[in-house]
């Protein structure tokens, strides 16, 4: 799509054809038996449901450019990321108190820094869609640092405790474990800079050529991007674990 | 026990339940500096939990425990848990060398004012060579690392060792070996310390002051 007239009956097709082809991996994953297809099923009924629900009141709020909407509507992404992300803390007794402040501090900083230092126009156009890929991002490392953080904790209890005997407080003791937590949550971060250009061209910046960008801003704006899905990520999976660590008693792992 | 001062550690009424049903209640006893204690009792009698009281890791749910007078429920934890250094049945070591792992408390904050002892000399106490200084502590057998990880302890300086049940994972040879290494540190060193056994064969040779916490409440053998 080039930004030429939209066509909805090729458009549907297009639509058509892909689910066509989940179904039919579906139908794979459900005849090799390995359980994941009703799981399957209902997020791609949800992500088309949700994408079209979005869409609807995305092109509301384009239209209107009320930025009050604009905040209220990166809000509600991040709630709803921090609801999905707290399913990976269910030790915690109120683990959306964990993930919120993590997504909503991790992502809504970085944004605020780059619209206040006129990196992201002040336009819902720029903010909305950075703005959720940021949030998709902290959503992602929030998930990964706390199911890393409880496994590190409950397979090091002895080590743990060993610490504690030895005169470690508390943070003293878990911190090699925090440690490997965020280190393990950036991998794929890390990872996916490392190979940045060579093995993916990143969504935003593949758009951008189709919709006949200049490469050479194309790529400027891509690394503004990554950069700031990267500093979201690692600011929020530390804000996660700063969080977490003070419930940490050794009596409950 | 000296009129004059009061025991280095004295329990009164202790007691801990876990969601509703009570390990033990009513618990009391002294001890004295330079004592060998065997704590004895069946299964599930709260043999660990006693001591893991004792540490601070576990919070009692009544009672108080007072070290040399002083309350350690109103004491920073990793300072009571310097002092009184518990040891546990399956020996967790750090990942590096034995020296690293014996030096390693001594960058936690509650010891940062110790001064490290000579690691060869700790090591030639608990009956290993100073060779091992470099090798991979992960790497030895259960009853070297029993032993490093007393070794561990004592480099700490506590004032109450508390194994517990030091010997579960070991077989005969090394069980010997260890209740003898037990019974050197407490004469030579006139280390105040507390074994839990659930083996009375063990408890008579280790030849301490026997405390049984078993159905019937705390009684003293011996």
């Amino acid at each position: 799509m080039t930004g030429e007239l939209y066509d909805p009956v090729a458009g549907l097709l297009n639509l058509g054809i892909a689910i066509v082809l989940v179904a039919v991996v579906i139908g794979l994953l459900w005849l090799k038996k390995l359980g994941l297809e009703k799981d399957l099923a209902v997020a791609v009924a949800r992500a088309v449901v949700q994408l079209m629900a979005m869409v609807v009141i995305i092109a509301f709020i384009f239209e209107t450019g009320n930025l009050v909407l604009v905040t209220a509507m990166l809000l509600f992404m991040m709630a709803f990321a921090a609801r999905i992300s707290a399913e990976r803390a269910e030790k915690l007794e109120n683990p959306f108190w964990v993930t919120f402040p993590s997504i909503a501090a991790g992502s809504g900083l970085i944004i605020v820094i780059l619209v206040i230092s006129g990196v992201i126009p002040m336009t819902a156009e720029y903010i909305i869609p950075l703005g959720s890929m940021a949030v998709g991002g902290t959503m992602i490392v929030c998930s990964l640092v706390l199911n890393r953080y409880f496994a590190e904790l409950s397979s090091n209890r002895s080590l743990i405790e060993a610490a504690m005997c030895l005169g470690a407080d508390n943070e003293e003791a878990i911190l090699p474990h925090i440690r490997q937590s965020v280190r393990a949550s950036l991998i794929p971060s890390v990872d996916r800079m490392k190979s940045l250009g060579i093995v993916i061209l990143p969504g935003a910046m593949a758009g951008m050529l189709i919709g006949g960008v200049n490469p050479l801003w194309a790529a400027e704006y891509q690394l503004v991007i990554m950069f700031m899905i990267f500093s979201s990520e690692a600011l929020s999976a530390l804000i996660a674990v700063t969080l977490v660590k003070k419930n940490f008693d050794i009596n409950r792992l | 026990m000296n009129i004059e001062s009061p025991p280095l550690l004295s329990v009164s009424n202790l007691g801990v339940s876990f969601s509703g049903k009570t390990l033990f209640s009513g618990l009391s006893f002294n001890i004295d500096e330079g004592e060998l204690v065997v704590l004895t009792g069946p299964s599930g009698s709260g043999k660990s939990t006693l001591l893991k009281c004792l540490n601070r890791l576990v919070a009692p749910g009544s009672g108080s425990i007072m070290l040399r007078g002083a309350d350690i429920s109103s004491c920073d934890p990793a300072v009571v848990r310097r002092y009184i250094t518990y040891v546990g049945q399956i020996p967790a070591m750090f990942p590096g060398t034995v020296a690293e792992n014996l030096s390693y408390p001594f960058s936690f904050k509650a010891n940062r004012g110790l001064g490290m002892p000579d690691f060869g000399e700790i090591l030639r106490e608990v009956g290993l060579s100073s060779d091992y200084c470099v090798k991979n502590a992960s790497r030895l057998s259960g009853g070297e690392q029993q032993r490093v990880a007393i070794a561990r302890a004592l480099a700490l300086s506590p004032r109450i060792l508390l194994l517990d049940e030091p010997t579960a994972s070991l077989d005969e040879k090394v069980k010997i070996v260890l209740e003898e290494l037990i019974v050197r540190l407490n004469r030579d060193l006139s280390m105040t310390i507390i074994v839990v056994t659930h083996d009375m064969e063990q408890a008579g040779r280790l030849s301490g002051r026997i405390l049984n916490i078993g159905d019937e409440g705390p009684g003293e053998g011996q």
